[in-house]
């Protein structure tokens, strides 16, 4: 492109500052920094977040990063993901190389950096020394998570918190940090708001009463999961030294009541509670219902003591109940869900999962009571038959999702009631729901005119003639028919010709589809991302290149066991998709050049045929 | 209840604008100076010409209107006279930077959301040429793919690009 650069030459760095700000997109934001030296540094003052996997972050490279990056707010470092770092520069897929700005360091053009580094890339951990380096290169730091960084101890997270007196949010996630750390922690960062201790199994009460103790009054969200040695004398003291603490999230074995008893009394905000604690029993429950009148959402998972009486108390109390969530909890029947439905008539997410005393009844009370309802799901739950989801399509006019999984008593009817009755339905997840067919799907489409995401998976009574309905009615983004194996090429068709929008398929399992139904998604869907066609063993070579010749912006492609492609397509998706992010496939069907174009994209199929 | 006095802007090029006060204090830098009682004779705005000051002008007419409309203005309907406002500048680019340029000074935080916003989606859409140093060039983030490869081979051979 020829032409005067009129925008450096008018602009001073601070409206280009605030231009860059206004990028919505990482990619467009990647692309500006490499237009030219001044776009470079500007564009380095909007991030304000940096992710850094396990790639040997050392001391030098915080130091690098914290130069380079100076606005940056937020540090991510989670030492589950691995990024390979590639020492030398190669043709590889060059979008990728730059899709992390903890790589961009690497592609600096002074070359003296450049070859330490390469050097000093041995251990793959954070050191207490790269955290403390990390520290004192962002002294502003407002948010920090540590995931699973298993070399951090005591000594670098009190050098960190020295130097990061602002923090706001600390996640430890994973990491083996002792009692001192956290102290450290509590004497220096006054403003922390978010503390998540889940899986730190060296911590014990004294580390967290004592941070309590130091900055308790600013706590509002609080983590605490697989801690063996953290007990109710830390909620003790949380309850004394947290008032405003409005989040707690509990993973225990080693809780009894008289912790989360102190909580509910003491914390008065508390909006959000969350408890997978086998040993707690009614009587906390039923302390929340009387105590906790602010609470919003609250989640119960596998209680073994708790029963009706609990959740009684909680309807009678916390009316302004908006989420439940309750999951193994089999002692809770239809009396104690009845309760929370007509006591909190402000519920709009309801969540059972695996709850054997919850039948029909339970349901049709929340259909009756819960108008607000805008999310419902129901999984393993096989008491529930028909009429409780009558009731629903009823009384629930605003519900916008709706996910069933394994429930076996529900069927056409069911489903027909709910789409007459929830036409603001969004999202309609249904798993191995066997007794659901076409005229179920029908009517869907002809009532849901809002559904945008579909999963039908392994429902195997739908064919064509609901998808066919569905094309015509609903402008779907998302859709998902894997192992509805009485699909065949006309119902995707449909799918392709009536749904412009779509940005996921999966029609994995599926033996009918062939290379036309390819040819006509690329015709029809030219947004699609997300394309899954494991095991559809008529799809070959040419139905993919008719795809991707269109569908230009496809980012993962699954197509594995599909016998009629070869290392020819699966080229052609490299080749032709530039935003391509994930393909998995045969190690046997990716030839050596294929290989070297796109090696980080593409994952293997783990068992050799 | 807002005084219907008129305020004088005089622009770099001596030209005088008579508004209305609820107008001229869309921009922040005017209200202040009102508030300073800087304001009995004309405001002098050295920064701006009379071409752009006339649209500032225009622009703050408009949604000072909106908001004090009977039945009030539809959010919509003054999205798309933003957009009609802003596209006919999209085609003179120096327009376009000087409105960006008089809404940071004169501190209209709504235009200049506008006019930033829309540079953004024009660079987006590979609308301006940059010159990049290095390669002594002038492209634009469509080019994106060919920099890095030139780049990438600038850095393992320097030789090559000693200009």
């Amino acid at each position: 492109m020829r032409g005067h650069d009129r925008i450096n030459n008018c602009l001073p760095d601070e409206l280009m500052v605030e231009i860059f700000k206004r990028l919505d997109s990482k990619s467009t934001r990647d692309a500006c920094s490499l237009v030219c030296k001044r776009w470079l540094g500007l564009e380095r003052l909007t991030r304000t977040t940096l992710r850094v996997g396990a790639s040997g972050a050392s001391e030098l490279f915080f130091k690098l990063l914290s130069r380079r990056f100076t606005n940056v707010k937020n540090v991510h470092v989670d030492e589950r993901l691995s990024i390979s770092v590639p020492v030398r520069l190669g043709r590889r897929h060059l979008n990728d190389q730059f899709a992390d700005a903890a790589l961009l360091f690497l592609r600096s053009h002074d070359e003296t950096e450049r070859s330490n580094v390469a050097d000093v890339v041995e251990s793959y951990s954070l050191s207490d020394g790269g955290l403390a380096v990390l520290g004192e290169g962002f002294p502003n730091l407002e948010k920090l998570s540590l995931i699973w960084c298993s070399h951090i101890s005591n000594a670098g997270l009190r050098s960190l918190a020295e130097s990061c007196m602002s923090l706001k949010s600390l996640d430890l996630q994973g990491c083996y940090v002792g009692d001192q750390g956290l102290a450290a922690v509590g004497e220096c960062c006054k403003q922390l708001e978010e503390l998540n201790l889940r899986f730190c199994e060296g911590l014990t009460d004294k580390g967290l009463v004592e941070l309590t103790a130091r900055c308790g009054r600013s706590l509002k969200s609080l983590g605490i999961a697989a801690c063996a040695k953290i007990t109710d004398a830390s909620l003790e003291a949380v309850s004394s030294h947290c008032q405003y603490l409005e989040t707690l999230s509990l993973d225990s074995e080693f809780m009894h009541d008289s912790g989360l008893l102190a909580v509910a009394r003491g914390c008065h905000f508390l909006k959000v509670l969350k408890l997978h604690c086998v040993n707690v029993t009614d009587e906390t429950l039923r302390t929340v219902g009387r105590c906790c009148l602010s609470l919003e959402e609250l989640a119960l998972n596998s209680f073994r003591r708790f029963t009706d009486m609990g959740l009684h108390s909680v309807g009678n109390g916390c009316k302004s109940l908006k989420s439940l969530t309750l999951t193994d909890c089999n002692f809770l029947t239809d009396s104690g869900l009845g309760i929370v439905a007509t006591g909190c008539k402000q519920l709009t997410h309801l969540e059972v999962n695996g709850c054997h005393g919850i039948g029909t009844v339970g349901l049709e009370s929340v259909g009756k009571s819960c108008s607000n309802l805008t999310e419902l799901a129901l999984l393993y739950c096989q008491r529930i038959g028909a009429r409780a989801l009558l009731e629903i399509g009823r009384g629930c006019k605003f519900l916008q999702a709706l996910h069933l999984v394994d429930c076996s008593n529900i069927g056409d009817e069911a489903i027909i009631s709910i789409a007459k009755g929830c036409i603001n339905l969004r999202r309609l997840h249904i798993r191995r729901c066997y007794q659901i067919g076409d005229k179920a799907i029908v009517a869907v489409g002809r009532h849901c005119k809002a559904l945008t995401d579909l999963s039908l998976r392994f429902c195997d009574r739908v064919g064509d003639r609901g998808l066919i309905a569905i094309g015509k009615g609903c402008n779907l983004t998302d859709l998902n028919v894997s192992g509805c194996h009485q699909i065949g090429d006309s119902g995707i068709i449909a799918i392709a010709r009536g749904c412009p929008q779509l940005r996921s398929l999966d029609v994995s399992v599926l033996q009918k589809l062939g290379d036309m139904v390819m040819a006509k998604l690329g015709e029809g869907c030219p947004l699609l991302r997300e394309i899954i066609i494991s095991h559809c063993r008529h799809i070959t070579d040419a139905g993919l290149s008719h795809l991707v010749k269109n569908c230009s912006m496809l980012e993962t492609c699954h197509m594995v066991y599909c016998h009629g492609i070869t290392s020819a397509g699966v080229a052609t998706v490299i080749s032709s998709c530039p935003n391509i992010k994930k393909v998995l496939v045969e190690k046997s069907k990716v030839s050596e050049r294929t290989r070297r174009r796109a090696g980080s994209v593409i994952s293997y199929l783990c068992v050799d045929l | 209840m807002a005084s219907s006095r008129k305020i004088t802007l005089r622009s770099s090029d001596g030209e005088s604008f008579e508004v209305e006060e609820a107008v001229a204090v869309e921009s922040q830098t005017i209200k202040h100076m009102i508030e300073d009682d800087c304001a009995d004779n004309a405001i002098p705005l050295p920064n701006v010409t009379s071409k752009i000051l006339a649209k500032v002008i225009e622009y703050c007419k408009k949604h000072v209107d909106a908001s004090k409309a009977e039945d009030r203005v539809n959010d919509e309907d003054l999205k798309a006279w933003d957009a009609a406002f802003i596209k006919v500048d999209q085609v003179d680019q120096a327009t376009l930077f000087d409105l960006i340029l008089a809404a940071n000074y004169l501190n209209i935080k709504s235009l200049l959301d506008l006019t930033c916003q829309t540079v953004a989606d024009m660079i987006k859409g590979n609308l301006f040429p940059v010159r990049n140093e290095w390669l002594n060039f002038t492209f634009s983030i469509a080019n994106r793919e060919l920099v890095l490869v030139c780049l990438t081979e600038w850095v393992a051979h320097r030789r090559l690009f000693c200009s």
